[in-house]
């Protein structure tokens, strides 16, 4: 076969394989050494991730309504099997939470009294930005979600995200109108949080795994559970007392905290505007500039 | 506005539709999919594409359109930068080289090699993200990928033969 050919050719072919297998290594040099300067906080970098967020998410959003119309037609059908059940439970809920409403009302009354009394400087205001989510992140590798809000909807870096059942992350790459989210769950996320009853202080550790673990915990803590962990507000970079989730200890003995959050239905978050700002910290407890709280 | 021009035109644009595919392909991996009691690991699309064109026509996708490709993907799902670049490309280099071996033989032999050729870039792939990390990734989200990647290549690979085959020059 290889006779038979013109020379150009039989001289050129083993010429473009070379060239190509010489590309393929530069480039795979290039991407390393960029994976290890990346690892390095470089601005470059960071504006390429949201400018590439920012330009993506749009897009992202239209492929997903076709498929999320077909999801949601799912739920309405699955919803009619369910809804008898469901009632049920939902009246359950209402008779207990009624008795809530009360106590809640009775402790308002009394805080706002006691609050007089002692004359309590009051909290920041806060403000409120609501997204949508309309993207996710990597896979097994990361945990990220990407929402249609960024700077000029006037969020920034480093902003607490919540919804009506709790903490879900902190914003990281921030477009004019899209972010990305890094979730409680992610390698990088940490947390400072405190177990509401027993005012023990933890970090709050993601993983990856959908339960993220309690690291930091004093030896003689005293964890069962069932207790609820808010953010403790250490650092100051969070504000203390939004609610996280309960603990959960496994088998194996590691305490991990059972979200509020249900991470396969995020569909709507509140960014949350503490008034918290860098520039009134002291240096000591201003977050890291990249991945906001991802101290390794 | 010469036939020429409109010809080489329409040539350019017919030579990025590759890399547009392979990048619309990215972004359905970050489309999110809500479904109850079921966690959604979405297939790495870009894995299949690059493994299609490096068997059947490399020139379509070269290595910087791969390593483009790659940069495109970290900077979208929040990967460490370069990591999927270089996953891609370690995929590109090594297919490419053995292109011979797939060429003209049954489309089975070819999802063989892909099924081959994926635990080993998603296993350098979680290998990779562990050590940056410093801690190890929980392995079973990363093996269902794998399968669900596997499952879907078929489907990648006829719609960019389809493609393929609209455009000049055989690779």
């Amino acid at each position: 076969m290889r006779l038979q050919r013109t020379g150009i050719v039989a001289i050129l072919q083993p010429i473009r394989a070379l060239l190509v297998r010489f590309a393929v290594i530069s480039l795979m040099a290039v991407a390393f050494a960029l994976m290890m300067v990346g690892k390095a906080e470089v601005v470059v970098v960071d504006r390429t991730r949201a400018a590439v967020v920012g330009a993506a998410a749009p897009v992202i959003d239209a492929l997903s309504r076709p498929i999320s119309t077909a999801v949601s037609a799912y739920h309405h059908v699955a919803g009619l099997f369910d809804a008898y059940a469901e009632n049920q439970a939902l009246k359950a809920e209402i008779a207990r939470l009624k008795a809530v409403d009360q106590a809640s009302a009775k402790l308002t009354a009394e805080n706002a009294m006691l609050r007089d009394l002692t004359r309590l400087v009051p909290d920041n205001p806060v403000n409120f930005v609501s997204a949508r989510v309309v993207g996710e992140g990597g896979g097994p590798f990361v945990r990220s979600v990407l929402i249609n809000a960024g700077s000029r909807d006037g969020v920034a870096r480093g902003q607490a995200v919540i919804t009506g059942n709790g903490l879900v992350g902190r914003l990281t790459d921030v477009a004019d109108h899209a972010s990305r989210i890094l979730l409680l769950t992610d390698l990088n996320s940490r947390v400072p949080v405190v177990i509401e009853e027993t005012r023990e202080r933890a970090i709050l550790a993601g993983d990856n795994s959908e339960r993220p673990s309690l690291a930091y915990l004093p030896p003689d803590a005293r964890i069962s559970s069932g207790q609820r962990v808010v953010t403790s507000g250490s650092g100051g970079v969070l504000p203390p007392g939004l609610p996280v989730g309960t603990v959960v200890v496994g088998r194996d003995g590691v305490p991990r905290v059972q979200t509020f959050v249900a991470w396969n239905k995020l569909e709507f978050v509140r960014i949350v505007d503490f008034g918290l700002d860098d520039d009134e910290l002291p240096e000591a407890a201003r977050p890291p500039a990249k991945r906001v709280g991802g101290a390794r | 506005m010469t036939p020429t021009f409109v010809q080489e035109a329409g040539r350019s644009v017919l030579a990025i539709l590759p890399l547009l595919a392979t990048a619309v392909l990215v972004l359905f991996g970050a489309v999110p999919i809500r479904l109850p009691d079921f966690e959604a690991v979405a297939p790495v699309l870009s894995l299949a594409a690059v493994y299609f064109f490096a068997i059947y026509r490399p020139s379509l996708l070269p290595a910087p359109a791969v390593f483009g490709i790659g940069l495109f993907q970290d900077a979208l799902l929040g990967l460490p930068f370069g990591l999927s670049a270089l996953v891609l490309l370690g995929v590109y280099g090594v297919v490419v080289g053995q292109r011979a071996a797939f060429r003209g033989r049954p489309f089975l032999i070819a999802w063989a090699g892909f099924a081959l050729v994926i635990p080993i870039a998603m296993a350098a792939t979680w290998a990779i993200v562990s050590l940056l990390a410093g801690t190890l990734v929980p392995p079973t989200a990363v093996v269902f990928q794998a399968l669900m990647t596997i499952a879907v290549y078929p489907l990648v690979n006829v719609l960019l033969a389809a493609l393929a085959r609209l455009l000049p020059g055989a690779g």
